[in-house]
């Protein structure tokens, strides 16, 4: 038993002895996690080994070389990188390179060289290494409301993807407590917690803040002379003891004093806070203000009345706050800027500084002499050329000069010599720019124009002399990219005319071309030269210094806390081994910016300086609030407007209040889904809707949303409509233009609504079938073409949609029939001599909408009554009705603005009120004019002039039969009740009009006036009585016709 | 056999088994210090300490704390100017001063036979002619720094009177205000040596505020991540 434990002990000494020898062979311990070298086996001098002098290994023979605790792939990679190779020997050289090689990555933050020598006398070598960190996700917790989170972490200075080194995060919480200090938070708390990701060498950090409670003022000092008591400059400056200390606070009460003392003409006055001393035991700041009023200086115009207001807006001494010569000058170069433009084109200003008077202490007089008032009439550009073929038309050049002729809000012209010559310069070398090297332009002045005194012509004529054409264009020093990718897209090529501006583009060109290919050193530079026997040629010699290559290694996301990283993965555009783009990049983040679920996006490639050819890329993302409410009120104004118990089948002119709350829940699930909640209620509409969109099904051209909402609408005088309604949509977007917006559309929908008519208005005999719910279920077809430029403010392209639904008993509905609507839209700016934005648009809409019912659905004529016994006997057919709200109705701001508000089309022959149809033609003509500018709205106004013609129609036949009718067929049969019945609604009723726009960001404030040229009559009831209990309708015959006027107030253009 | 017997034998053998794999990997160079992205090893810090105590003909392995930190910033210094220098025209020196300068050592190591010479150059860990490259090094970078910084210091004759007040002045009485000139050569030159330290500063100074220099732990003590930096 002795002996056996002895063998016991034995065998323990062994596993002992064996694991201690184990230990010394391999790399030593981790180091704690959490910490920044967490996954760096051996830190640099953590080891307990011996330092010796390199000397003793030098000559020696590299066995091995080893990076303990990196991974295999990355021991290879970096291997490679190193002088020092397995075989060669050791040299001071070769270490130093490749210690120097190692940092030079960017990888490591420290390398120390190890050696162990082995039995045969070679020796293996080990780079023990500690990884960098590079910043990664910066947050704020804990802060008050003021400074905000984004002001905090801008005041870190701590850049995504740079190095992460301790002086960097001491000098972040040094700015950031002086920044709360600013604030009034002297006595906050500001400490940062680390978060590394050591697999991706992120650290990702937090400043945890705790503001403490925010600093009074405790006294306000004031020194110098100000000439105000130490309560007048409090009240002044709005600082008094007592009140919060903040940034804003001071700033803005120093800006009062100063604007005191301005409104006194002491333009020079200093104010300054001198001093602010910080109480903590009473947590107060005492400032001391430095108060120099300085001297009274008035500047004052003689020779030509210049206002006051005109004197502060021209001279910038006011803005500046300041007194010196450059500033005064500039003021002079304004005023004689201000006199030319008033037809003064000979004005000279003078300056004249002196002492002041009784009111001032020092002044300055403007002299202006005005000189004979003149007007400049016309410009006159004449230009020859040796070919014939001219490169500039004169409306091109004109619109480059700096002189302008009278025009409506120019009521003399600009006009002086120095502008002259200086267009006529840049005219030059607008022709030189482009090849033309001998362009002579002279230009003359007629001081007579047309005989009479002071009206000027102005004379430009231009001589273009030959121009230089390039003769061989040569590529050369790219070696990775062959010339042939690229060359396509040059805006220059042997033969044609020489141009500095296609040069610049070229290298424009060029450039984006590499530094989308992860080429960010890439250099390009252009030599020209000219053989000796002909000057008009020039040999172009493009250079390509390529530079290094980038390529992405992976690409790191941080800062998600709810969106799964396949919502964001979906969107880059940029892919691991892929060059690092920066055009990619920025597109990235822009599709990350438009899910709308992101507050803040920043890319920015990591470890940047370091010298490594694979980068790894960053999006650092801060996810916006999941949960929006929006409220809000307004109003609709119009004419034909519905009023629930209204007797006037046309409606009333006025106003309907609206209110609006929603709720939205963004990213549900962390999928970019997003469920909203809105209510609407107006006179006209309440409405209850509930909506989950999808808007990227499968890919990002798939959309998919459900629908369903409750409404209860009077848009139509005739009935209130209750609609309930669910509907599934999806949405694929065909084509879409360069800058990503959808080109073709296709919605894919299927929608049930069971709808009901109440508040029926017209004949009995319809009533019972019209009131009665009817189930609707209809898949539908939309395609949407929109080539507009501009959704909003529209001036070129075109819009077309057509929308296509099939109402069927087989898909759940009780009423069978089919619709189509078609629209087109376009759009076209003329007026070429105008500049972007100020041309005339010519805007043309047309609709037409057809349903067409089948089974045993049918139309009827209006008044014409179809009954259906509680019990019918067999054979018999019950027949039903397209239902009231499903049909077309027209009228209004957004179709005919002939009619009121869905006033167009049939009437019912007994009350007048609109039936609606089933055929609708609307052709609208709009000449949109350019803004105008107009004192304090600034160009802001336009006008147009419409001209909308079309109607409704019961049949889809009548309306094609009615294209050529333009007015009422015999109105004189609804003036009588016996023929009323025989009303005819069959024509093309026309407006004209004249709307004013405007402009707003959101789109132009709209009001239209539409004058109706042949409004249709029409029987109605005067003192119209509905009975509550029977229905019945009745009241005194009195036939009326449509108004002429209408009004109408909306935002948005009409189409 | 004793247990005491069983138990001594055990250790032997474990020892003797065991003793290879416990032989600990030497560290023979680690980074001491980056200067604008170029790196200073510890072995070009103990070759300088060396060197140093060479010249000085002083023990090679006698350095306090701060003597080793201040050749490291001497190092850091020289490694700021050689990068500035590299821009100008250099300035070699010429080969008798790098001789006359190897004799001074010579002979400040009493070194008269070439073994001794031989041998106390290898006792420092150096060869001569390692020596001599390092004497040259040292004597072109302070040629350079010269021809950069003298052309733009002007002593003027109000300075060197200055001067002699200051340091002469209760001698000066009887010999008026104006040195004699022997010694308003010396003055001269004083007054130009200061202004040579003091433009040497200023530029040494803009230097290290201009670059980005990191020195690492240059104890057996964990680095911080990524270093401190100056």
């Amino acid at each position: 038993m002795q002996i056996a434990g002895g063998s016991v002990r034995f065998l323990l000494m062994v596993i002992v002895s064996l694991g201690l020898a184990a230990a010394g062979q391999q790399t030593p311990p981790a180091s704690p996690t959490g910490s920044p070298t967490a996954q760096t086996p051996t830190t640099p001098g953590e080891n307990e080994t011996n330092v010796v002098s390199i000397r003793q290994y030098l000559g020696l023979f590299i066995h091995n070389i080893m990076f303990p605790g990196l991974p295999e792939t990355d021991q290879t990679r970096f291997r490679e990188l190193l002088p020092l190779k397995i075989g060669s020997a050791i040299t001071r050289d070769g270490v130093r390179d490749s210690m120097q090689a190692l940092l030079g990555t960017g990888h490591f933050a420290d390398v120390q060289l190890e050696a162990t020598q082995r039995d045969d006398g070679s020796v293996d070598l080990a780079f023990v290494t500690a990884q960098s960190f590079f910043i990664g996700d910066v947050r704020v917790e804990g802060n008050a409301d003021r400074p905000t989170e984004n002001q905090i972490a801008n005041a870190s200075k701590l850049q995504l993807g740079e190095i992460y080194e301790r002086p960097k995060v001491d000098r972040a919480l040094s700015n950031i407590q002086r920044l709360m200090q600013e604030n009034g938070y002297y006595r906050a708390s500001v400490s940062i917690k680390e978060n590394p990701r050591p697999q991706d060498q992120l650290m990702n950090l937090v400043f945890l803040i705790a503001p403490g409670a925010q600093a009074t003022i405790g006294q306000v000092k004031v020194t110098g002379d100000p000439g105000y008591s130490k309560g007048q400059i409090e009240d002044i400056a709005k600082m008094h003891p007592g009140d919060h200390v903040s940034v804003d606070r001071v700033s803005r009460g120093l800006q009062r004093v100063r604007s005191k003392y301005e409104k006194q003409d002491r333009l020079l006055a200093q104010v300054s806070i001198a001093e602010r001393l910080y109480h903590p035991d009473s947590n107060t700041v005492d400032f001391t203000c430095r108060v120099e009023p300085g001297p009274k200086v008035r500047i004052n115009v003689k020779g030509y009345k210049v206002s006051r207001r005109n004197i502060r807006k021209y001279v910038p001494v006011y803005e500046e706050g300041a007194l010196d010569d450059d500033l005064l000058n500039e003021g002079r170069r304004n005023l004689l800027d201000f006199m030319q433009t008033r037809g003064y084109f000979d004005a000279s200003v003078g300056i004249r500084k002196h002492e002041g008077d009784s009111d001032s202490d020092y002044a300055v007089t403007y002299i202006i002499d005005p000189g004979p008032r003149h007007k400049l009439a016309a410009i006159f550009i004449k230009i020859s050329s040796p070919t014939g073929n001219t490169l500039f038309a004169a409306s091109d050049l004109r619109s480059r000069m700096q002189v302008q002729p009278a025009a409506r809000f120019l009521s003399h012209g600009r006009y002086s010599a120095s502008l002259l010559n200086s267009d006529v310069r840049g005219l030059q070398d607008l022709y030189r720019s482009n090849g033309f090297r001998d362009v002579k332009i002279e230009s003359a002045v007629d001081d007579k124009y047309m005989g009479k005194a002071n009206l000027l012509a102005i004379t430009v004529t231009v001589d273009e002399g030959v121009q230089t054409r390039v003769g061989d264009l040569k590529i050369i020093g790219n070696s990775k990219i062959p010339t042939s990718d690229f060359e396509n897209y040059l805006s220059t090529s042997a033969g044609q005319g020489y141009s500095e501006s296609n040069l610049a583009q070229d290298r424009d060109t060029v450039l984006n071309f590499y530094f989308n290919r992860g080429f960010p050193n890439a250099n390009f530079e252009i030599a020209t030269s000219s053989p000796p026997d002909d000057p008009h040629r020039i040999d172009l010699t493009y250079t390509i210094q390529e530079g290094e290559q980038f390529f992405i290694n992976r690409v790191l996301v941080t800062g998600l806390e709810h969106t799964r990283q396949r919502v964001v993965r979906r969107e880059l555009q940029v892919k691991s081994g892929g060059p690092l783009n920066q055009s990619a990049m920025l597109d990235s983040q822009r599709r990350l910016y438009d899910l709308g679920i992101f507050s803040e996006v920043n890319t920015a490639v990591q470890n940047p300086n370091g010298a490594e050819e694979q980068k790894n890329v960053l999006f650092d993302l801060h996810e916006t609030k999941r949960y929006t409410f929006d409220y809000g009120f307004g109003f609709e104004f119009q004419t034909g407007q519905p009023s629930p118990g209204s007797n006037q089948p046309l409606g009333q002119t006025g106003v309907s209040p609206r209110v609006s709350f929603g709720v939205t829940r963004l990213n549900l699930r962390g999928r970019n889904e997003t469920v909203s909640f809105k209510t609407n209620v107006s006179r006209l509409q309440q409405r209850v809707l509930f909506n989950f969109e999808a808007p990227q099904w499968f890919n990002r051209n798939f959309q998919l949303s459900f629908t369903g909402f409750y409404d209860n609408t009077l848009d139509v005088n005739t009935f209130t409509s209750q609609r309930l309604e669910g509907s599934v949509q999806a949405k694929q977007i065909l084509t879409r233009n360069l800058s990503n917006r959808p080109i073709s559309t296709l919605i894919y929908s299927y929608t049930f609504r069971r709808v009901r008519a109440s508040d029926i208005s017209i004949s009995p005999g319809q009533i019972p079938l019209l009131s009665q719910p009817v189930r609707v279920g209809s898949p539908g077809l939309t395609f949407i073409r929109d080539k507009r430029d501009n959704p909003i403010e529209t001036t070129r392209g075109n819009y077309t949609t057509f929308d296509a639904a099939v109402a069927s008993r087989f898909f759940g509905s009780e009423a069978d029939f089919s619709r189509g609507l078609l629209q087109n839209s376009t759009y076209q700016a003329f007026g070429k001599n105008r500049a972007e934005g100020k041309q005339y648009v010519f805007a043309r809409s047309t609709r037409i909408g057809i349903e067409n019912p089948f089974s045993d659905t049918i139309i009827v004529e209006p008044g014409q009554e179809i009954t259906c016994p509680a019990n019918p006997p067999p054979g018999f057919v019950c027949h039903t009705l397209i239902p009231l709200p499903e049909r077309f109705f027209s009228g209004g701001g957004n179709s005919h603005r002939g009619f009121g508000l869905n006033q167009a089309g049939p009437r019912d022959p007994f009350t007048g009120f609109p039936l609606g149809g089933s055929a609708l033609f609307i052709n609208n003509l709009e000449l949109r004019f350019p803004t105008v500018t107009v004192p304090v709205i600034q160009d802001n106004v336009g006008f147009v002039v419409f001209h909308d013609m079309g109607n409704v129609f019961t049949r889809p036949q009548d309306m094609t039969r009615s294209l050529f009718r333009w007015h009422q067929a015999n109105p004189e049969v609804c003036t009588h009740q016996d023929t009323a019945q025989q009303c005819n609604y069959n024509y093309i009723s026309h407006a004209i009009g004249l709307g004013v726009r405007y402009k707003t960001p959101i789109g132009p404030l709209r009001v239209d006036f539409g004058y109706n040229l042949n409004p249709p009559y029409f029987p109605s009831l005067k003192n119209l009585v509905v009975n509550q209990v029977n229905g019945e309708i009745t009241g005194q015959f009195s036939p009326q016709q449509a108004g002429h006027f209408n009004v109408f107030f909306s935002i948005g253009q009409a189409f | 056999m004793s247990r005491r017997l069983y138990f001594f034998l055990a250790s032997v053998l474990c020892f003797l088994i065991c003793a290879p794999a416990l032989k600990a990997a030497d560290v023979i160079d680690r980074v001491v210090a980056r200067v604008n992205g170029q790196v200073i090893l510890l072995s070009d810090w103990d070759e300088e300490l060396s060197f140093e105590a060479f010249e000085d003909a002083r023990p090679p392995d006698h350095f306090s704390t701060m003597e080793r930190q201040a050749a490291l910033d001497r190092l850091i210094d020289r490694h700021l100017m050689r990068e500035q220098l590299k821009l100008l025209e250099p300035v070699p020196a010429d080969k008798s001063s790098v001789q006359s300068r190897i004799a001074e050592i010579r002979a400040a190591h009493a070194a008269k036979t070439e073994a001794s010479w031989e041998s106390a150059l290898q006792r420092y860990g150096l060869t001569e002619a390692e020596l001599s490259r390092r004497v040259s090094s040292e004597l072109n970078l302070m040629q350079s720094v010269d021809a950069r910084l003298r052309p733009n210091i002007q002593i003027d004759e109000a300075s060197v009177a200055s001067y002699y007040k200051e340091k002469f002045g209760p001698t000066t009485s009887q010999a008026g205000t104006t040195p004699p000139p022997e010694i308003a050569v010396k003055i001269k030159q004083i007054l130009t040596e200061q202004k040579m330290n003091d433009l040497m500063s200023a530029w040494l100074q803009s230097l290290r505020s201009e670059g980005e220099i990191r020195t690492f732990s240059t104890s057996n003590t964990a680095a911080p991540p990524g270093g401190e930096a100056r």
